[in-house]
């Protein structure tokens, strides 16, 4: 049979190797595009596992300096100097009202209180017996310095809220007050609330790895500045969505018409072969098996040539 | 190996309106070692019955024995092996696989007969180029070839599994006088060694080198001499 299927090739060695190549060019582009599609099927996965499946968006940021971003005037996420990067996060609107729902007095980033002197500050409900809403405190800061501080209290958590600076160089500081906390909010714009939970999440890498998938699709830092930029941002992922689906099909539909109308056309060119070999001997079946091989050589050199050329590209 | 045939009919396109008789009763008794010619006119169904002697089509109506065997009892592969192994078939035009050396268009047989000895095949497949005068053309594509050195090629073909009945489907018929008078030589020759060969023809001079000539006419045996 070898002897039949080398004739078979070398009388149609052409379009073997336009065959061949053309699956090869078609495997890269299948290759690209699933490269571009998988980040966002995670991405969707990250959503619903985490119970987002309606979020309309979650930031991520880890420069020195957090913004909370103001999107369709709600406080919405942090960013750093209009960066997201992933080591703190903030969920956005449909999930606000989740872990904002319980706070008497959520921080925002122009605090309804008149700050009379020293810093803004959020204590915790534990401390809400001893703070009130509106008034001025002087603490001595648990630090080794001891310094005093003056701040005024903008806001006091309902429940197990915590506050997330958004890094450990932030200026916010933290102000530890019998094993309890006030919040001094040292630059408005800084830090956000949320639930332990999340924060547990953040701790344990979950949402870690979660931000880190968003942002390496590398849509997330145009998308989210604005809630415009964020409907913008989800039209472009759905879109891209599509067309790589859209691509993926148009892709192996061709790919299927190239093998297939060859291999009919080799059917017909190598009638005549196919007669010839009977006569001499071939059963229907080795006809058929000599014609499946024959058409299955481009696919398998397609894959090793495709195969060979990602290993190499990948040393 | 003896060859039965009673009353074989076969219709092409049975039941249209462009149904074609092209066998129409046939009865015949080929005898082991026997040279025969079956001569008619185109269109009489002369190659039509080679197929069916070749086992090549067993969709006729009628009983075809081969050496005792009903041939419409065997499976597709049964029939393979008999092509392989039994009956060794010269095509019309030589049939040659194009794009192919000597070597190879003669070992397909081979090749196609399941596991072989290589060295045995070789020896075989010299032994015939140099019996049928082209060793020089071992190596040669057969396009390389003239019409005598291609019907060569096909005739060692059919010889190369030693078989014990040649078939042959014009073998001279796109040859010149000499040429065909050589290959007819070759067929003799064959026969001498104990092969039974049958020879399809319009040619009168090829069907007079025979023993026995079968008349072939509206898919009836109309005459058979000798």
């Amino acid at each position: 049979m070898r002897l039949i299927i080398l004739s078979n090739l070398k009388d149609r060695f052409p379009a073997y190797v336009k065959v061949t190549l053309m699956l090869t060019v078609m495997m890269f582009i299948l290759s690209s595009l699933a490269e571009d599609l998988l980040p966002l099927i995670q991405i969707r996965q990250a959503y619903s596992s985490l119970g987002l499946e309606n979020a309309v968006a979650i930031t991520a940021d880890s420069d020195i300096k957090s913004v909370v971003e103001d999107l369709g005037g709600k406080y919405l996420g942090v960013s750093f100097r209009g960066k997201y990067t992933y080591d703190s996060f903030a969920y956005l609107q449909p999930v606000e009202a989740n872990y904002f729902e319980n706070l008497d007095y959520s921080f925002k980033k122009q605090t309804s209180f008149e700050v009379v002197d020293g810093y803004p500050a959020v204590v915790v409900s534990s401390l809400g017996s001893y703070y009130s809403l509106g008034e001025t405190y002087t603490e001595i800061l648990s630090g080794k310095d001891k310094t005093e501080v003056t701040f005024t209290v903008v806001g006091i958590l309902k429940n197990d809220f915590v506050y997330l600076t958004p890094s450990e160089d932030s200026p916010s500081s933290v102000v530890s007050a019998q094993s309890n906390y006030i919040f001094l909010i040292t630059d408005e714009d800084d830090g956000i609330f949320t639930k332990k939970d999340v924060y547990g999440a953040l701790a344990s890498g979950d949402i870690t790895d979660f931000c880190s998938k968003i942002v390496s699709t590398g849509l997330i830092e145009s998308a989210v500045s604005t809630a415009d930029g964020f409907a913008e941002y989800c039209a472009l992922e759905l879109e891209i969505m599509g067309m790589t689906v859209m691509l993926a099909i148009i892709s192996i539909l061709l790919c299927l018409a190239g093998v297939i109308s060859n291999s009919i056309l080799s059917r017909t060119v190598f009638a005549e072969k196919y007669r010839i070999i009977s006569t001499c001997g071939a059963s229907p079946a080795q006809c058929r098996t000599i014609q499946i091989i024959t058409d299955l050589i481009p696919i398998i050199a397609a894959v090793a040539i495709f195969v060979v050329i990602s290993v190499l590209r990948n040393l | 190996m003896s060859i039965v045939i009673k009353n074989i009919h076969k219709t092409y396109n049975a039941g249209k309106g462009s149904e074609v008789k092209a066998l129409n009763g046939i009865d015949l008794e080929i005898r082991d070692g026997e040279m025969l010619a079956i001569v008619g006119k185109s269109g009489s169904g002369k190659s039509t019955f080679l197929k069916i002697l070749g086992c090549a089509d067993t969709d006729f109506d009628g009983e075809y024995f081969l050496n005792g065997v009903d041939i419409r009892t065997l499976s597709t592969n049964q029939l393979a092996r008999i092509r392989n192994k039994e009956i060794g078939i010269v095509l019309q035009n030589f049939g040659l696989i194009p794009n192919m050396s000597v070597y190879d268009n003669v070992r397909v047989p081979v090749c196609l007969g399941g596991k072989y000895d290589k060295n045995a095949t070789d020896e075989r497949i010299a032994w015939l180029l140099k019996s049928l005068q082209i060793e020089d053309k071992r190596d040669t594509d057969i396009s390389e070839l003239s019409g005598g050195q291609q019907q060569r090629t096909a005739i060692a073909r059919a010889l190369v599994n030693q078989p014990k009945i040649i078939l042959a489907d014009e073998p001279t018929g796109a040859l010149d006088k000499t040429t065909a008078s050589d290959i007819m030589d070759v067929f003799r020759r064959l026969n001498a060694e104990g092969i039974t060969v049958v020879i399809v023809t319009h040619d009168e001079e090829t069907a007079r080198k025979c023993d026995r000539v079968v008349l072939i006419e509206d898919g009836k045996i109309k005459h058979s001499s000798g």
